[in-house]
C-alpha cells in the first residue's frame, strides 16, 4: 500500500472516470508491451438483462427477431436464476469499431479484466488473425445486421410473423450447411445489398427460367437429364444452391436465405478458431494485469480477486468429474500461448527436440505469428507440446462399437504425444463440422426432386435429418431425397407451391 | 481511441424474441393456464408472474447432425490417472456409451440437460391468455344508448339564468371590474378638483394675511366644492352590483360512457354449503370479477350472503362464515334492490349480480324469487345463477331456466369439481357458442 497513490483505484466500485483511465493505459501496456493492433473500442455498459440478450442471439447487437432466440433466453435466464450459470463476463463483436460489453454488476477489476481479455485480446485477434481477415468484414457487419434486420422487419409486415418464422425456420435448419467453406465471401455492404437486392430479383427470375424451361417430350427428357445434369458439381452450399435454384420461391424468401446464410457465414471463423481466440484474449489479460499491478496501478487485492476469476475461467476439469463439459477452449488455449512464450524463454531439451523456435528470444514475434497464421485445428497440430499433453493429463479413447469395451490408445508419455495431438486436432476439426451433405443432382424434366447425397462416412441422425428435410422439402418446393449412404430418406412437398 | 457508452437505460431488446416464442407456442401456454386456472387459486395467481413449462420438444430446432452412439470415433480426455496404453474400460451397461458421442461438439450443446424452458407470463398477459376469445355477453350493450348516461356538465357562465344557478363569485367579479372602471375616470378628476380646492384655500390664507380682497377666490372655492359634492355623489351612486354583473353557471346535457360496475356476489351460507361449495363459488365469483375487471375503469363488489335471512358482509366474512337455519333466496335478492337503490342506481353503474347456492330453497320462497328477479333483471347487464354440488337440478334452478326463456342476461350453469370453474366459464363467455340456457 506504500505506492498506493499510483493506484488507479482503491476500492472496486466502477466509475466511467475509471474505465476510461484504466482503458488509457491498458492501451498503453497492449502497444508497448505486446505490440497489439486493434480496431477502436466502443466499451458499453449494460445490464445483466441485457447481457442475457446478447447471449440469447449470439451476441450480435441487432438481430431479426425469432423464437428461437426468445427460446435460448428463456434456458439462460432459466440456467441464470438457478445458479446454474455464471453469466460470462465479457461479449465482444467483431466489427470495427470494436464493440465490448462490459456488465454494470461488474466490480472495477472485473471490468479492468474484461476491457484486457475482450476489448484488446478479442479485438487483435479479430483484426489480425488471417482466417478473421478473410472471412468477415468487420467493416460492414453492423450495417448488413441493420439491414437483415429491417428487411425482415418488411417481411413481417407484408407477409405475416407466421410466414416469415417458417422460412427462418428452415434457413435455420440448414444453417451449418449454408456455408462457404472453400470460397471467401464478397464484402457486406448495405447499399450495396439493397442495389443488388433488385438486380437479383429479376436475375434469379431470368436464370431460374432457364434451368426450368418448358417440359420437352418425355422420352427427350430421359435424354436430356442424363446430358445436362444439373448442378454439374456436388455444392456443399444448401441454402446457397435452394436460394438461387428453388423452382418456385418467392423473392422475398430468397432473399431471407440470403441473409441468415450471411450471417451464418460472418460467425463462421468463430467456431473454428474458439480455442486460439479465447486463449489469446486470456494470454492478454494475464500478462495486462500483471503489467498493471507490476507498475503499481492496480494493489494486491485487485490481483487477488483477478487471480480467482481467472482460475475459475481457465481451469480443466478431468473427464471423470461432474463439472466435466469437454475440453475447456479457455484452458486449453491459453496454456499453449503461455507454453509458446516458455518454449521461447525457457526451454527444455524436449522442446528444442519439438519445436523450432525453441529459445527464440522474440517470444512475442512468435505468439503473434501463433495468433495470425492458424485457426484451431492447425494451431493444435502445431503448438501442443507434450508439457501442456502433460498438464492437461491427456489421452485417448477409441470406441469399437462392436466390442464390450472401450480401449486407450494412448496417453502422455513418448509414445502418446503424437498421436494424442493428431487425434485432438482431428476431434476439433470434426467437431466444427457439420455432416457433408451435398447437392447431387436436380430432377429438371420430371418430378423435380432434388437429390441430396451424405458425403462423409459418419453415420447420420436420422430423426434429426428426417425434420431436416422436411425443412428442405418445405423450401424446395417439390420431393427432397437423401441419399445418406445405408439409407435414402425422401422428405414430400406437403403443400405444392402456387 | 476508446468510446464508453452507456446503454442500460436502452432496456432488453428480447421482447420481440419473448413475443414470437408465445406465438409459438400459444396452444400450450393457452392449455397451461388453463391448467392454473382450474387448479389454483386465481389470487396467488395474480400476485406473482407465472412461468409456464414449455417441453423443448416443442421448440426443436433440427438439423443435419451425426449420431455417434453406434459409431466408432476416438476422443482426447483430460485427466488421466492411472490408464496406460493398450487398458480396457468395460462400456457402461445399457447399450448407451452416454456422452460418448462427444466428438461431436454439436450434441453437447444442445444437451443442456433441461428438456423444458420457462415461459414467463406477467399478470396481464396471463389474464388475456386466459380470457383471450371470451366475451362478455352484454345482451343489452346493443343498445348504445344504455351504456351511455346523460350527464348534466358544466359549460361556461351565461348571463341568464334562474337565480339557483347565480355564481357568485364571477358575478361579483364583473361587478368589480366595472366599479373599477366607472370609478377611475371620476377618482382622477375628484383628486384634481381636492387638489384646486387646497391651492385655493392655501391663496385665501395668504392674501387674507396681507388683507387683501379674496372675494373672487371664494367664489372659485365654492364652485369647487360643488362640483366635488357632485362627483362624490356620482361615486358613490356607481350601483355595487348592477344587473348587467349577474353571471350564470351554464350547464349542458353531455353523454358520457358509464365506465364503473359493480358486482353483486350473492351466497348461501347455510349449513348445507360446505368449503368444497363456498370454493367453487369462490372461483366463480373471482374469475367473474378478473373478466368484468376488464371492461372497466372500476368495478365494486357487494358481498351479500344469505341463509334465512340476507345480510351485507366483508369478503372474510362472505367466504369465512358458516351459518345454519333454512334457506331463503328472496331476501337476498331484496337487499340487492335495496343497496342498488341505495348506492348503484342502474342509470349510473353497469350491475351484475352472480348468485350460487346449492339451490336448497323454501318451496313457497320461488315464488318471491320469480317477482324479485323478474324486477331486478331490467336494470342488470347479467345475473348468473351457479349451483353447486347437486345430483338433480334443484327447483330453483327450473325457475331460473324458465326466467331465461325471457331474459337471456341471465346465465345459469352448474359446478361440482374445482376443475368444472373454468370450463364452465368459458362455456358461459364464448360467443354465440354454447351458452348453457336450457
Amino acid at each position: 500500500m506504500a505506492e498506493s497513490d499510483t493506484l488507479l483505484f482503491t476500492d472496486n466500485e466502477w466509475t466511467f472516470e475509471r474505465i476510461a483511465v484504466v482503458t488509457e493505459r491498458i492501451a498503453e501496456i497492449a502497444e508497448s508491451e505486446l505490440a497489439l493492433d486493434t480496431y477502436p473500442n466502443q466499451l458499453e455498459v449494460i445490464t445483466a438483462e441485457q447481457m442475457l440478450d446478447a447471449y440469447a442471439s449470439t451476441g450480435l447487437p441487432m438481430y431479426y427477431p425469432h423464437w428461437s432466440f426468445g427460446k435460448q433466453r428463456a434456458i439462460e435466464t432459466g440456467q441464470y436464476r438457478r445458479g446454474e450459470m455464471g453469466l460470462a463476463y465479457e461479449l465482444v463483436i467483431n466489427s470495427n469499431p470494436c464493440i465490448s460489453y462490459l456488465m454494470e454488476e461488474n466490480t472495477m477489476v472485473m471490468q479492468t479484466l474484461v476491457i484486457a481479455h475482450a476489448a484488446f485480446g478479442h479485438n487483435a485477434f479479430f483484426k489480425n488473425n488471417t482466417f478473421f481477415q478473410q472471412w468477415t468484414d468487420a467493416e460492414g457487419i453492423l450495417d448488413y445486421l441493420e439491414f437483415g434486420k429491417s428487411y425482415i422487419a418488411h417481411c413481417e409486415e407484408q407477409y405475416g410473423i407466421d410466414a416469415v418464422s417458417d422460412v427462418i425456420d428452415a434457413a435455420h435448419a440448414l444453417n451449418r450447411n449454408g456455408i462457404d467453406r472453400a470460397r471467401r465471401p464478397h464484402k457486406l455492404s448495405t447499399r450495396e445489398e439493397d442495389r443488388q437486392r433488385r438486380e437479383r430479383a429479376e436475375f434469379i427470375e431470368q436464370h431460374l427460367s432457364e434451368i426450368w424451361r418448358t417440359v420437352p417430350g418425355a422420352a427427350e427428357a430421359a435424354i436430356t437429364a442424363q446430358e445436362d445434369r444439373f448442378p454439374g458439381e456436388p455444392q456443399e452450399n444448401l441454402i446457397y444452391f435452394i436460394e438461387k435454384n428453388a423452382p418456385t420461391l418467392e423473392t422475398w424468401k430468397r432473399e431471407i436465405l440470403r441473409i441468415v446464410r450471411k450471417i451464418a457465414q460472418y460467425l463462421y471463423p468463430q467456431g473454428q478458431t474458439k480455442i486460439m481466440n479465447e486463449g489469446f484474449a486470456c494470454f492478454v489479460h494475464y500478462h495486462v494485469m500483471h503489467s498493471l499491478h507490476a507498475r503499481g496501478l492496480i494493489g494486491d487485492g485487485a490481483l487477488l480477486e483477478f487471480y480467482a476469476s481467472h482460475t475459475a475461467v481457465t481451469f480443466q476439469p478431468d473427464f471423470d468429474s461432474r463439472r466435466y463439459s469437454g475440453m475447456n477452449p479457455y484452458a486449453l488455449g491459453f496454456a499453449i500461448f503461455q507454453d509458446i512464450k516458455r518454449v521461447c524463454l525457457n526451454p527444455a531439451d524436449e522442446d528444442r527436440r519439438w519445436f523450432a523456435f525453441a529459445g527464440d528470444p522474440d517470444w512475442l514475434k512468435q505468439i503473434h505469428f501463433a495468433m495470425r497464421e492458424f485457426r484451431d485445428e492447425s494451431f493444435v497440430l502445431q503448438y501442443l507440446s507434450p508439457k501442456v499433453m502433460r498438464d492437461l493429463h491427456l489421452f485417448a479413447l477409441a470406441n469399437d462399437p462392436k466390442a464390450d469395451a472401450f480401449e486407450v490408445t494412448a496417453v502422455h508419455d513418448d509414445q502418446g504425444y503424437q498421436y494424442l495431438r493428431s487425434a485432438l486436432a482431428r476431434q476439433i476439426a470434426e467437431s466444427a463440422r457439420s455432416p457433408d451433405i451435398e447437392v447431387v443432382a436436380v430432377n429438371r424434366w420430371g418430378d423435380r426432386h432434388l437429390h441430396l447425397k451424405k458425403m462423409d462416412s459418419y453415420p447420420l441422425d436420422q430423426a434429426e435429418a428426417k425434420r431436416t428435410l422436411d425443412h428442405v422439402a418445405r423450401l424446395w418446393g417439390y420431393d427432397v431425397h437423401l441419399d445418406a449412404g445405408d439409407v435414402v430418406m425422401i422428405a414430400r412437398a406437403k403443400a405444392s407451391p402456387p | 481511441m476508446s468510446v464508453i457508452i452507456d446503454r442500460r437505460n436502452l432496456g432488453t431488446r428480447s421482447s420481440a424474441n419473448q413475443d414470437r416464442l408465445q406465438r409459438r407456442v400459444r396452444g400450450r401456454v393457452k392449455a397451461a393456464v388453463e391448467k392454473l386456472a382450474r387448479r389454483r387459486s386465481l389470487g396467488d395467481m395474480l400476485d406473482t408472474e407465472q412461468p409456464i413449462a414449455i417441453p423443448t420438444k416443442d421448440l426443436h430446432e433440427p438439423s443435419f447432425r451425426r449420431d455417434m452412439r453406434d459409431a466408432a470415433w476416438e476422443q482426447v480426455l483430460p485427466g488421466n490417472k492411472e490408464f496406460r496404453r493398450g487398458d480396457r474400460i468395460s462400456k457402461p451397461h445399457g447399450g448407451d456409451t452416454g456422452d460418448g458421442g462427444g466428438s461431436d461438439g454439436a450434441g453437447a450443446s444442445d444437451g443442456l440437460g433441461d428438456d423444458e424452458i420457462a415461459i414467463v407470463l406477467s399478470a396481464d398477459e396471463f389474464l388475456s391468455v386466459l380470457f383471450e376469445g371470451l366475451e362478455l355477453p352484454n345482451l343489452r350493450q346493443t343498445r348504445t344508448e344504455d351504456i351511455q348516461l346523460d350527464q348534466w356538465r358544466r359549460a361556461g357562465f351565461v348571463k341568464e339564468g334562474s337565480p339557483s344557478r347565480m355564481h357568485i363569485g364571477r358575478t361579483m367579479r364583473t361587478a368589480r371590474a366595472r366599479r373599477m372602471a366607472l370609478r377611475s375616470r371620476k377618482k382622477g378628476e375628484l383628486e384634481e378638483l381636492v387638489r384646486q380646492a387646497e391651492t385655493l384655500e392655501e391663496e385665501i390664507r395668504i392674501r387674507q394675511g396681507y388683507g387683501e380682497d379674496t372675494s373672487i377666490e371664494r367664489f372659485r372655492l365654492d364652485e369647487i366644492r360643488e362640483e366635488i359634492r357632485v362627483l362624490e355623489r356620482k361615486i358613490k351612486a356607481i350601483p355595487f352590483i348592477d344587473e348587467s354583473d349577474l353571471r350564470f353557471a351554464h350547464i349542458d346535457q353531455q353523454p358520457r360512457p358509464v365506465t364503473s360496475a359493480v358486482i353483486f356476489c350473492v351466497m348461501d351460507v347455510s349449513g348445507s354449503m360446505g368449503d368444497i361449495e363456498k370454493d367453487l363459488a369462490k372461483r366463480f365469483f373471482l374469475l367473474l370479477y378478473l373478466f368484468i375487471h376488464r371492461q372497466y375503469r372500476s368495478v365494486d363488489i357487494v358481498f351479500i350472503k344469505h341463509h334465512g335471512e340476507a345480510a351485507e358482509c366483508t369478503e372474510q366474512e362472505f367466504f369465512g362464515a358458516k351459518e345454519g337455519g333454512g334457506t331463503l333466496v328472496s331476501p337476498a335478492l331484496e337487499l340487492v334492490e335495496e343497496i342498488m337503490a341505495d348506492r348503484y342506481p342502474a342509470e349510473h353503474w353497469n350491475i351484475y349480480l352472480a348468485q350460487a347456492s346449492d339451490g336448497d330453497n323454501a318451496q313457497d320462497d320461488n315464488r318471491l324469487v320469480q317477482e324479485r328477479a323478474l324486477a331486478l333483471l331490467p336494470h342488470l347487464r347479467n345475473m348468473f345463477y351457479l349451483e353447486v354440488n347437486q345430483d338433480q337440478e334443484s327447483a330453483l334452478l327450473r325457475l331460473y331456466k324458465s326466467i331465461a326463456q325471457d331474459f337471456p342476461e341471465l346465465m345459469i350453469a352448474r359446478a361440482r369439481r374445482t376443475e368444472d370453474i373454468y370450463p364452465l366459464f368459458r362455456a358461459l363467455f364464448t360467443p354465440r357458442a354454447g351458452v348453457p340456457h336450457g
